[in-house]
């Protein structure tokens, strides 16, 4: 599985839901989107391996 | 794939607080009622008001800008957006870009105010002389300063500010950490000081959305957002804040709401307390603005920076 991490990639083998896939990477799910073969997908949803995966960091720009 | 809980679509989003998957339309459905219910809730807005929007170009404000187009569609009001170019290179010009292109393509009117005309130097330059720990500090006063003054200058009556629910939950803890909960006193929906012609009245429609679901929304609305941190922010006490706060959102989902609403419930009992140590409003002996001290916080920033250029 192809994951991308702010433009960073990787090549990752793995299998489950989204939000076991950032547990493994140590991100946090509230501070990050991600984007399954370019579309928003909820932490819950299944991957099956051969996804290409997006994880944005949404940290705000400053107030 | 997982069904939306409304309607058996797709789910773009799962809100743990919730326990709900929803799909496209139902969330941005959801987010638009949300700060709709927040407007009406505070009393936000009124009919024909002059509103000026605190456009950094980043999520949170492009997203709210797109908030108050559509609202006025409904509730006729003035918008006009004001970014601050505090002159931080690498990153403000690339925002900016954002912010012009957004009003543009909404047909709003769009102000651009920079320190280096009205203070005679950059944030950049800011920093060299204070170093990095203090540019937060220095940023945010003369932001307030600039940002008031072009308000009051254009005969706005609001000044919205697209600050989230993190931004919110985060301030709250901040201030109960450092035992200053006085200053929660005029933190919330609407604040800042609301009796003074001085001072615009800030308001705050975003304070019920989450960060992730602000960025969710711009995401899926199409609109080109730049994620990139400013240099200097933010501060290493609410970066750990931040951290601490999200790790229990995720154990304990609606933490962040909880925190807000704890505030709100307090807010009436600080508000007391408040009003008998009301500091009276004087106007700065050298700049005129108003201020609580005979020289405002900006004039002795600016007199400090003055006498280390000296030094």
């Amino acid at each position: 599985m192809l994951v991308t991490i702010n433009k960073r990639r990787m090549n990752l083998p793995f299998k489950g839901t989204i939000a076991q896939l950032l547990r493994r990477l140590e991100i946090r799910r509230e501070e990050v989107l991600v984007l399954v073969n370019g579309t928003l997908a909820p932490e819950n949803d299944e991957l099956q391996g051969k996804e290409r995966i997006e994880i944005i960091r949404i940290r705000g720009v400053g107030k | 794939m997982i069904r939306c809980g409304e309607c058996k679509r797709g789910s773009v989003v799962f809100l743990p607080y919730r326990n709900v998957n929803l799909c496209k339309r139902h969330f941005l459905e959801l987010f638009e009622r949300r700060v709709k219910k927040t407007i009406r809730e505070f009393h936000l807005l009124k009919k024909g008001e002059h509103v000026a929007l605190g456009l950094s170009g980043g999520k949170d404000s492009t997203v709210l800008l797109h908030m108050l187009k559509r609202i006025s569609k409904v509730l006729p009001i003035r918008l006009t957006a004001v970014t601050v170019d505090e002159g931080i290179k690498g990153y403000r010009r690339k925002t900016i870009t954002d912010a012009q292109r957004e009003c543009k393509k909404l047909g709003v009117k769009h102000v651009v105010v920079s320190f280096k005309d009205a203070f005679g130097f950059s944030l950049d330059e800011v920093v060299k002389k204070v170093g990095k720990s203090k540019s937060c500090s220095y940023c945010g006063v003369l932001r307030r300063y600039l940002i008031n003054r072009e308000c009051r200058r254009m005969g706005a009556d609001k000044l919205a500010i697209a600050h989230n629910l993190d931004d919110m939950a985060q301030t709250v803890l901040m201030n109960i950490m450092r035992n200053e909960p006085m200053r929660l006193a005029r933190f919330g929906a609407k604040s800042g000081i609301t009796d003074n012609p001085y001072f615009i009245p800030r308001i705050k429609p975003l304070i019920r959305i989450p960060e992730k679901e602000c960025a969710a929304y711009a995401l899926l609305m199409g609109m080109d957002i730049c994620y990139e941190r400013c240099p200097y922010a933010p501060s290493a006490f609410r970066e750990r804040v931040r951290r601490q706060l999200n790790e229990m959102e995720e154990e304990y989902p609606g933490t962040k709401s909880r925190v807000l609403n704890s505030l709100l419930s307090m807010q009436k009992a600080l508000s007391k307390e408040a009003e008998g140590k009301k500091a009276r409003i004087l106007r700065c002996t050298k700049c005129g603005e108003p201020s609580s001290t005979h020289v405002c916080m900006c004039c002795k920033m600016l007199g400090e920076l003055a006498a280390q250029a000296q030094a």
